[in-house]
């Protein structure tokens, strides 16, 4: 990266102004956790205030530029010239993008090790993936990807551009071990059993030649959702010491994480809502959409709405919500006004809160919906953002 | 920042942005939440608003407002990069305002290069590693630029008296100490280089 020395100068005066002048950012933290609603509103005020009064500004100094122009485009006209509005700098091409980039990639990187949710990915994603690409290799020099841009490559491959595979192909038999390193990164996070295996021996050997690129191909990992015994195997091969723990953090949250109930047949049990126990392996031969939920939590009512509409329409689905509400009294008032009869709904009256079927599927936010086969085996994760897609994909299998 | 280092979320990202928001909620507290993203965030947008040209004590108070009008806004719940964001120009909106209404025009440093200078300084963190650097730096000066430092830093002493103690002209004074800076950035510049390269 370039840097500029006139930033770099304005930050060394600020650290001196905060070092010797004894100024020190404030620690506002329980005062803004704590703070009243009234208090709250009052900023969010005195904050939309300040816009309105800069937007008020921005508009006058619009307005001022718009007449100017006029003025200097008569005068052209006048003389016969034309003008032409300046293109966007190549930085402000490449911010768009990252942002596109941001706005078509799943929140968690690890759902496209699911193929069908990789090819559904794909067709909103490659598009930009190739533009920033394409950007890039117009203009090298540019700054907002820079060096980052093989994990850009990395998730182009993932998504099954067959150019960009080629191109990393072609550069590894070549000899070029970030090629190389960014193929056998695209090998883990797409493939299973055997070839995983391989390709995380061909990362390891890649990562040794090329210690530069460690920490953005650790970064490109997170879609290959390592387990905890994959990256203690890797991890030798990575030399700095920051990046090694960042890997095996990233395993850990991993295992933590309920994405390692998939492929796995999951027993429901607990506490029904009416105090009965509960406990099956399947139900009768049934797709099952478990969601866990609490009254409390908007985002899961709306979700719950989502399940109701979803579920009309297949009635070959079953529906399990287990609740973790801690008051008794507002979930049997949503019950009532809400529920379908027809689903099953897990609470513990005796120990509310976080349900236990919910802790032993390691389920920490809420809503969360998970999907079971007619066998009971779980199929899908996180499906609750895409409920739709995620049943279409099931009942195709 | 939380998400700074990769181009998507990590799981470490999204396990730092748990909380109720339209994505959903979390079994801790939301009061536990909102202290421990004030704390990613404070120090930072603090730093971007002092950069600006806003004082100590005010640049408290407005991003006291700030931080509050996040959380009224549920901008807290947003991935960490546009949260911090939003609070930049958030703060850069209430310090302007509140120049307009003393009717000052001075700003120190231009939005831009205070935003870069964040960026190039504070690229993972909120400029701590920089400011640690910087005062090991700062222990291996003596003497007089050592004196010159804590004189126009510390004391706030005027280019005058300076120049009377250290036996310069009042010109000179600012050129030493436009050197000692740039001096002091080089230094910065290469205990960071060095600390990345032997991993820490």
């Amino acid at each position: 990266m370039n840097r500029d020395p006139e930033a770099d100068d304005a930050f060394v005066d600020h650290c001196l102004r905060e070092e010797l002048g004894g100024m020190r950012p404030p620690d506002l933290a329980e005062r803004i956790a704590g703070a009243q609603p009234e208090r709250l509103a009052r900023a969010a005020a005195a904050v939309d205030a300040a816009a309105a009064a800069r937007g008020r500004r921005r508009r006058r100094t619009v307005a001022l530029a718009a007449a100017a122009v006029l003025a200097v485009a008569a005068t052209a006209v006048w003389v016969g010239k034309l003008l032409v509005a300046p293109p966007l700098t190549v930085e402000q091409r490449a911010q768009a993008l990252l942002d596109e980039f941001h706005r078509v990639m799943p929140q968690r990187p690890a759902m496209l090790r699911d193929e069908p949710r990789r090819r559904e990915v794909a067709a909103r994603a490659v598009p930009v993936v190739r533009a920033i690409l394409d950007l890039h290799e117009h203009d090298p020099g540019e700054r907002v990807f820079g060096a980052r841009i093989l994990e850009f490559e990395v998730y182009a491959a993932v998504l099954g551009d067959t150019g960009v595979l080629d191109a990393l192909s072609a550069r590894a038999a070549a000899g070029d071990p970030a090629a190389a390193a960014e193929l056998a990164t695209v090998g883990i996070a797409i493939g299973d059993g055997e070839a995983r295996a391989t390709a995380l021996v061909q990362l390891g050997a890649a990562l040794r030649q090329r210690p530069d690129i460690e920490q953005s191909i650790v970064q490109c990992l997170d879609v290959a959702d390592l387990s905890r015994d994959e990256a203690e195997r890797l991890s030798p091969a990575v030399s700095s010491p920051a990046v090694r723990r960042g890997l095996m953090l990233t395993a850990e949250l991993a295992a933590a994480s309920p994405r390692r109930l998939l492929g796995a047949p999951l027993e429901l049990f607990g506490r029904l809502v009416d105090d009965r126990w509960f406990s099956t392996n399947t139900l009768h031969g049934r797709v099952v959409l478990v969601c866990f939920w609490a009254s409390w939590c908007k985002p899961s009512r709306a979700v719950l709405d989502e399940l109701r509409r979803v579920g009309a329409g297949h009635p070959e689905l079953a529906v399990v919500c287990v609740s973790c509400d801690d008051d008794p009294a507002a979930l049997r008032n949503y019950l009532e006004a809400h529920a379908d009869r027809e689903w099953i709904h897990f609470f513990d009256r005796t120990r509310p809160g976080w349900h236990e079927f919910a802790l032993s599927c390691r389920v920490n936010t809420l809503p969360f919906v998970m999907m079971l086969d007619r066998q009971g085996i779980v199929r899908d994760v996180h499906c609750e953002s895409e409920l739709d897609a995620a049943v279409r994909r099931q009942l195709a299998r | 920042m939380g998400s700074s280092a990769g181009i998507l979320p990590s799981e470490a990202d999204c396990e730092a942005d748990r909380g109720c928001d339209p994505m959903g909620c979390d079994r801790h507290t939301e009061h536990d939440d909102i202290a421990s993203w004030v704390r990613r965030h404070q120090a930072r947008a603090w730093r971007f608003v002092r950069l600006r040209g806003c004082p100590a004590d005010l640049a408290d108070d407005l991003l006291q407002d700030a931080l509050m009008a996040a959380v009224a806004k549920d901008v807290y719940t947003q991935p960490d990069e546009r949260a911090a964001a939003w609070l930049c120009g958030a703060l850069d909106n209430l310090w302007l305002m509140h120049l307009r209404t003393e009717g000052r025009r001075a700003r120190r440093v231009d939005a831009v290069v205070a935003e870069r200078a964040l960026r190039q300084a504070a690229p993972h963190d909120d400029g701590s590693l920089w400011l640690g650097a910087l005062r090991a730096c700062l222990a291996l000066l003596d003497g007089r630029s050592r004196r010159l430092l804590d004189m126009h830093y510390a004391d706030g002493a005027s280019r005058e008296s300076i120049a009377a103690e250290l036996g310069l002209r009042v010109n000179g004074v600012k050129a030493l100490l436009r050197r000692v800076r740039g001096a002091l950035r080089e230094c910065v510049l290469r205990r960071l280089r060095s600390e990345q390269e032997h991993g820490e």
